[in-house]
């Protein structure tokens, strides 16, 4: 006969739920406004498009307001500059909402309703050249940076987040089914397309279930490099993939992008890592790379090709 | 869309860019916008309130002024050129698409209309057919939630034995579950896991089927599991039961997930499954993404 555990719940607070109750509300209403635009406004013949040319120049701390993209529902994508290394600058969009959906999201103390929410899941890394495409339309306050850092290291640890800024957060996702997880899938894709990049357009070959994949190209190499040794060993969060750093040769170490068997890989080519400290590795070629010795030190990114920002753990 | 044939409305909307506020504009410019304003106000606002009975909104709120000077403000960053940068923004497009430009820009701003519409609503209005936390979020495929079921809780921290004991009774669930899942099911769950959209084209073509089917084969897969915990596991308590689904379901798509062929996973940056466990453990601020 089957022994049946006995659990134990602690429900979610009231302030929680209280929370997702205001998300939801303020979501049907904008799902409800988004139904009633059927048929006005359609542009059913091809529009040609022209990029707009450089604005303004980038700093760290800047609130930027991207050019608009070619799709004509897709309302102005706000951003927020927080650093730079090497010519890439990390930036957070602002949310279309006045509620944070997630722990993830962060409502801000500012009054202007394009800047109520800023979206720390979704931060991205852009090239300056990029960035010029918007203009500056407002700067972070002292204490915003602050609240920015804080939040994310939260995201980066596995502490509890502040009480100063816990009330300010969305509440925790765990449902399958929750419809906030369209919302995430939609401001993924209203980012993806502000920024003019198509991710997943862009790959292509999708095999089913269980089939080979013919048409893969990216495992055929499985040469193992040593380069002196290995030093360090990361996982890149939120994917299958591992890093493999090898001992310094003079003021660089080899990196290696590799699945979880070991095989380099090389979805990340075009794509960097990126560390706080300011440094840039060079750009990923063939699933290798290389990073100053210093880099090891600070905290760093993964960025893809796409400008998508996945934490590391040490492994 | 000429509302007033003699103001051609290309040109009213320049002079408004021109002059920074409609109080600035020609009287023909500003009857114009203020229009325009209303008229995409009130269309928002009657698709969600009633137009008969106790919730009404009185003629003043919709007059032409209050609908174009809300949409005015609502966007303004703060009372410089540089806040107002969204009139840059509303025009760019306009100027650089090749044709249309003045529909161009009124879809603009219909889309920012719609913002101000849904700020005024949930502030000034309360909606007749928004939900509290015990009124069911629709869900389809019959499949009805609440808030409150959507944050249950979190498992109380207990023994190792205890968390053995449920992580195998997850097991043997999550086994039997897969085991009665169709393929469309799989697709959809393996998209989930791989972070790809079910929108998605290749993620459509693989299940063989459009994305509302898909949705709902997606919707499917939970259904199956709460009817299954509630009729077989001998667990008291709805936000037990649905916190002992959630870990099943969490099982499943493991193992979905170790069944995605090697060169799918790696192509399309596969959720690693450790990581969903740990972000769910910080109490209180768990956040899985799937």
């Amino acid at each position: 006969m089957t022994r049946w555990p006995f659990i134990k719940v602690t429900p979610s607070t009231p302030d929680q739920r209280e929370r997702l109750a205001r998300w939801l509300d303020e979501w049907a209403l904008d799902r409800r406004l988004r139904e009633s635009d059927g048929g006005v406004d359609d542009f059913p013949e091809p529009v040609s498009f022209q990029e707009g040319k450089a604005g303004e120049e980038v700093r760290p701390g800047d609130i930027r307001l991207l050019y608009p993209g070619q799709e004509i529902h897709d309302g102005p994508a706000y951003v927020a500059v927080t650093e730079a290394a090497g010519d890439l600058y990390l930036i957070i969009p602002f949310g279309r909402f006045e509620e944070p959906a997630t722990p993830e999201e962060w409502r801000t103390e500012r009054d202007a309703f394009p800047l109520r929410v800023l979206c720390l899941w979704n931060a991205r890394a852009l090239s300056a050249d990029a960035l010029t495409r918007s203009w500056r339309v407002d700067c972070l306050t002292a204490r915003e940076k602050e609240d920015v850092r804080i939040l994310n290291e939260w995201m980066e640890s596995e502490r509890a987040l502040p009480s100063g800024l816990a009330h300010a957060v969305g509440p925790p996702l765990v449902h399958p089914l929750d419809p906030r997880h369209d919302y995430l899938e939609e401001e993924t894709g209203r980012l993806d397309r502000a920024l003019g990049k198509d991710w997943w357009a862009e790959r292509d070959g999708y095999p089913a279930l269980n089939e080979p994949d013919e048409s893969a190209l990216l495992l055929a190499a499985d040469k193992r490099e040593t380069y002196g040794g290995e030093a360090a060993r990361y996982r890149v969060l939120q994917t299958a993939l591992r890093l493999q750093v090898f001992r310094p040769e003079g003021d660089h170490c080899r990196v290696r992008i590799s699945d979880r068997a070991g095989e380099t890989v090389t979805d990340l080519d075009g794509g960097m890592l990126y560390g706080t400290g300011g440094t840039v590795s060079d750009v990923i070629r063939k699933g290798l790379t290389r990073v100053p010795v210093s880099f090891l030190e600070s905290t760093f990114w993964v960025v893809d090709p796409r400008g998508r920002r996945y934490r590391v753990k040490r492994a | 869309m000429g509302i007033d044939s003699g103001t051609s409305g290309e040109a009213a909307w320049r002079e408004w860019k021109a002059q920074c506020a409609l109080d600035l504009c020609s009287e023909r410019t500003a009857a114009h916008l203020c229009r325009f304003g209303q008229n995409r106000f009130r269309r928002y606002v009657e698709r969600c309130l009633p137009q008969s009975g106790p919730v009404r909104v009185s003629g003043d709120l919709l007059s032409p002024r209050n609908a174009w000077h809300r949409f005015e403000i609502h966007l303004c960053v703060h009372e410089t050129r540089a806040g107002k940068r969204y009139k840059d923004w509303l025009f760019q497009r306009a100027n650089n698409m090749g044709a249309h430009w003045e529909r161009i820009v009124e879809a603009g701003a219909s889309v920012l209309m719609r913002d101000v519409v849904r700020e005024y609503l949930r502030h000034e209005h309360a909606i007749p057919w928004m939900r509290s936390l015990q009124e069911p979020v629709a869900v389809a495929n019959g499949a009805v939630l609440t808030a409150e079921d959507l944050l249950p809780g979190t498992l109380d921290p207990s023994g190792e034995v205890e968390q053995k004991e449920i992580q195998e009774a997850a097991d043997r669930m999550a086994e039997e579950v897969l085991a009665g899942l169709v393929p469309r099911e799989r697709v959809a769950l393996a998209a989930r896991a791989s972070g790809m959209p079910l929108s998605h084209a290749g993620v459509l073509k693989a299940a063989g089927c459009g994305k509302t089917v898909l949705y709902t084969a997606y919707q499917n897969i939970f259904r199956k599991i709460a009817v299954r915990v509630r009729e077989e596991a001998e667990i008291a308590g709805a936000a037990e039961q649905t916190v002992f689904a959630l870990h099943v379901y969490e099982q499943i798509k493991k193992m979905v997930h170790s069944e995605i062929s090697p060169e799918f996973r790696m192509r399309h940056f596969s959720m690693d499954m450790e990581d969903v466990s740990v972000r769910r453990g910080k109490a209180g601020y768990g956040s899985v993404t799937s």
